[in-house]
């Protein structure tokens, strides 16, 4: 009994020496552990602090990388245009029946256009105008705002004035087509556009908050450098596709040989469209449509107030 | 007669030695006894704090494990968005030079 006693006490003895030796080394084990991953945790929070610095960088260089490319496309498009003389046909005021008329000489040509819409134009146009628009987008041609209420004394009384026009259009076309246009006309042109908002407004100033406001929210304004003056019966067919022939030539001296030709949706247009075609084809001059980031023409090129 | 009352008296003495010894080797026994569950005890303690601690040890083995992946892919992340910024850095030198060459 003695001696297995004493036996179990120095097995105990040596067990508990081996356990107490294990448990020693575990322990150690553990401070080990614990000091390297409070190293991690350092080594975690400094990589986190590099990488909370470095993001925004990158999102910074990614978006000023954006406006580059897109600065960079449209002066090439621009250059393009020094040895590739362009018409664009624009059609201001629709849409009406006479924008179907307008929308079928060009499908026979097979030529794309700009329409600056009017929204009251739209609505009061019936189903013609209504038409007109779906025919605009499903043909390819590009949909434009111009206004809702073309009504200079109201419009350009206030930036606030212009804007709740200006949505209202967008919100229209964007109800009809599902996307919103990004390139504007101001009615009148920005030139004039500019004396309204002194004479009703009070102030030129208005005119710079207004074109100021598009540009920040993405907008291009795009006037136009042939002008045909067709929005008045007493110019006639013949002289509507003078105007526009002869404007059309005189942008072929010019530095960038780009013609914007105001049109507009009126049955002289109609009338002359055909004969204005095939006078600026004649004069070598291909079609295209303005876009944002392409040829811009402005009478007013200041975007803020010089 | 003397020397029997003699042997009866010795044999008397020597059964209240022996049981004597037999109660003192007892009582050793019993204390060596004692001894040898307290040893035990101390061995069942020790393992079962072994135990504990070894279960301790894997988990924060586990938890090294996985800080140090979540550190090294940290430090992956960093690399990886280091050399985009660089890359863009560079191209936005070259698109800035383009820039300039086309506005002149």
């Amino acid at each position: 009994m003695r001696f297995i006693s004493l036996l179990a006490t120095f097995a105990a003895v040596i067990l508990s020496i081996v356990l107490g030796f294990a448990t020693y080394n575990d322990s150690k084990d553990i401070d080990r552990y614990e000091k390297e991953i409070e190293i991690y945790m350092q080594q975690q929070q400094s990589y986190q602090a590099e990488i909370d610095i470095v993001s925004p960088q990158i999102e910074e260089a990614i978006a000023e990388k954006t406006v580059l490319e897109q600065d960079i496309a449209a002066i090439k498009k621009r250059i393009i245009y020094k040895t590739q003389p362009t018409a664009f046909l624009t059609f201001d005021d629709g849409t009406s029946y006479n924008t179907l008329k307008i929308l079928d000489i060009l499908k026979a040509n097979n030529i794309k256009a700009t329409f600056f819409v009017v929204g009251t134009q739209i609505l009061n146009g019936g189903s013609a105008s209504k038409e007109a628009i779906q025919r605009i987008v499903d043909e390819g041609h590009v949909l434009a705002i111009h206004a809702y209420e073309h009504e200079y004394s109201k419009i350009y009384s206030s930036a606030e004035a212009y804007f709740e026009d200006f949505n209202k259009i967008a919100d229209l076309l964007y109800e009809m087509t599902g996307f919103k246009p990004n390139i504007v006309r101001l009615p009148s042109g920005t030139a004039s556009a500019r004396s309204f908002c002194g004479k009703y407004a009070g102030s030129t100033d208005v005119y710079y908050d207004i074109i100021s406001k598009l540009y920040a929210d993405g907008y291009t304004v795009i006037d136009w450098n042939v002008d045909t003056v067709d929005y008045t019966t007493s110019t006639g067919v013949d002289k509507i596709v003078e105007n526009a022939v002869s404007g059309a030539k005189t942008r072929l001296s010019r530095e960038y040989k780009a013609a914007v030709i105001l049109m507009h949706d009126t049955a002289d247009t109609v009338s002359a469209l055909q004969r204005v075609i095939d006078g600026v084809e004649d004069l070598g001059m291909g079609f295209e449509v303005l876009v944002k980031g392409g040829y811009v023409t402005r009478q007013i090129a200041e975007t803020e107030k010089p | 007669m003397r020397k029997r009352s003699y042997i009866k008296a010795s044999s008397r003495s020597s059964s209240y030695y022996s049981e004597r010894e037999r109660r003192g080797n007892k009582a050793v026994s019993l204390v060596f006894a004692v001894i040898a569950l307290i040893a035990i005890g101390v061995v069942i303690f020790m393992f079962l704090r072994y135990q504990d601690i070894s279960v301790l040890r894997e988990e924060t083995a586990a938890k090294l494990a996985s800080i140090k992946a979540e550190t090294e892919s940290l430090n992956e992340e960093r690399q990886t968005k280091k050399t985009e910024l660089e890359n863009l850095s560079s191209e936005l030198e070259k698109l800035r030079i383009e820039y300039d060459s086309l506005s002149e």
